[in-house]
């Protein structure tokens, strides 16, 4: 069993104090903080190997080409892709769904197509058809939520609809209900369409295997599973990629270009165009690799019994509402809740007071927020190297702004 | 650092000026992006003194816009419209003692953005 007050060591920011108190980090779903690990990769790239990737010939460009395209490798292992050639690397998330959006789903959809999503997507999956539906006319449709934080007939729903897309998130950033994609592919792909997965909330916090759960798409950022910020890969499958047409243009991507046309690279060079973020997609790998150190299974268990834990505390606590299910094994480490009479942003305050970092507001699913008839709410969201001593912190700050605010 | 103190608590707990006027002669409901709360603003103003006669706000906000906009309600009754557009960011700030942090300075900001909406 993972020891989280061991693993804490791995990470120097968490040995601060904030406002007098211990920091208790609890807004892991926003973004993880990063081990020791990952910021000597980065500042080793930097003091030793920085040069642009696959153009010059001399030493230290052979050395930056070389690290960069072995955290591809290390990606495509980590998340089961088929071959490295299907891992792009994107600005994160937002990024790599955008890409979908605007490569696929610009050559693909048209009037009367679907794109079917569900009521609790984070904006980054909701925006982006919303703009293209605009432009090129096709519908969205979504799949409910029950009031216990489930999807509601999902599978019924996709029948219904028969979507050209399936696009949802793995795991919920509000909720944490942890979404059965493999399900939820199966019944998209008997109707013919395509499902795109967006696992920002999951790839830290359980095993990913993108070809056993049989998507056509997965999206992920660097910076929700200890890698640094401004990096995300993109997987889609090897045939579909070559079909897509570029989304950026420029360096990189081309095999040749003349003044009115060009021609272009296979994948992933296709999707890269421009300088990429080198030492992003270096200190990622060394993500991963420190993920792997601790084992993903190992880090499910482990949070598994804190999420239930947390849980447990959290509903003793009178006027306290949470949100999502109780099922630890539907459930990722995310607990959105609500303290009668006190504001969400009143209560991060006074949390802040004593240490202890939380995210208040909507966490960018405003319309989930507005199905609960919500304008915002309170999210503890765990990590590995949080302990259970940090739930007991949670809780008698929660009582303590009940004290001063109630 | 004591955002939370006695007055400011009191103004968020026994609002002054809650409520909506049914015939303002200024109103603006303007949302904070940041949280999605919203204070809706009502003024009468007077024809004749051009000074505020009456003014009231609703929101669903935090303890701090929610004293923000208490505060700032009873502080404009009696100013005339010139007087209204002359109040910066900085007077509603010093209420709060200058503890706010710079997220939480939208929050108490807000009843004057809407202030200054509703003017425009």
């Amino acid at each position: 069993m993972i020891d989280p007050n061991k693993i804490k060591k791995d990470f120097p920011i968490l040995r601060q104090k904030v406002n007098g108190k211990d920091l208790v980090y609890l807004d892991n779903a926003a973004t993880t903080q990063k081990p020791q690990v990952v910021i000597d990769a980065i500042t080793n790239y930097y003091q030793n190997d920085n040069a642009n990737i696959h153009r010059g010939v001399h030493t230290l460009a052979e050395r930056a080409t070389q690290k960069y395209e072995e955290a591809r490798e290390k990606l495509a292992k980590f998340i089961g892709a088929g071959s490295s050639r299907e891992v792009l690397f994107t600005s994160g998330t937002t990024g790599a769904l955008n890409l979908v959006a605007q490569s696929w789903g610009r050559a693909n959809l048209k009037k009367g197509d679907t794109v079917l999503l569900t009521v609790m997507e984070h904006h980054s999956n909701l925006v982006p058809w919303q703009i293209l539906s605009k432009e090129l006319g096709f519908s969205l449709e979504f799949i409910h939520v029950t009031k216990d934080g489930l999807l509601e007939e999902a599978e019924g729903t996709i029948r219904r609809v028969k979507p050209k897309l399936l696009a949802f998130t793995h795991v919920s950033n509000v909720l944490g209900t942890i979404n059965p994609v493999k399900n939820l592919t199966k019944a998209a792909h008997d109707v013919g369409a395509l499902v795109l997965v967006d696992g920002a909330q999951a790839v830290a916090h359980l095993p990913v295997n993108v070809s056993a759960l049989g998507c056509d798409f997965y999206a992920l950022s660097g910076h929700k599973m200890f890698g640094p910020t401004g990096v995300g890969v993109l997987w889609g499958r090897e045939e579909l990629l070559k079909e897509m047409p570029p989304f950026l243009g420029g360096g990189e991507m081309i095999k040749e270009v003349y003044l009115r046309e060009a021609s272009y690279k296979e994948p992933p060079y296709k999707f890269e165009a421009g300088t990429p973020h080198i030492e992003g997609v270096i200190g990622l790998g060394a993500a991963v690799d420190y993920l792997n150190s601790l084992g993903m299974k190992e880090i499910q268990e482990q949070e598994e019994e804190l999420i239930s834990y947390a849980l447990n505390e959290l509903e003793k606590v009178k006027d306290l509402n949470i949100f999502g299910t109780f099922d630890p094994k539907k459930r990722s480490g995310v607990v959105a809740f609500t303290v009668a009479r006190i504001h969400p942003h009143d209560l991060a305050t006074v949390l802040d007071q004593e240490g202890i970092a939380i995210r208040s507001g909507n966490h960018c699913a405003m319309p989930l927020h507005s199905h609960f008839k919500l304008v915002a709410t309170a999210r503890a969201s765990f990590s590995v190297y949080n302990a259970k001593e940090e739930v007991g912190k949670l809780v008698e700050g929660i009582e303590k702004a009940k004290k001063i605010l109630q | 650092m004591d955002i939370y103190r006695e007055e400011i608590l009191d103004h968020a707990k026994n609002p002054r000026n809650w409520g909506k006027l049914l015939h303002p002669t200024f109103r603006a409901k303007f949302p904070n992006p940041l949280c999605g709360d919203v204070v809706d603003l009502t003024l009468k103003v007077s024809d004749k003194t051009k000074q505020v006669e009456e003014a009231k706000f609703e929101t669903n906000g935090c303890v701090v816009s929610v004293a923000a906009s208490s505060l700032l309600t009873e502080n404009i009754i009696g100013k005339t419209l010139e007087e209204l557009n002359k109040i910066q960011d900085e007077e509603v700030l010093g209420w709060f003692g200058g503890d706010l942090t710079s997220s939480r300075r939208e929050c108490a900001l807000l009843p004057l953005r809407a202030l200054k909406e509703a003017l425009s």
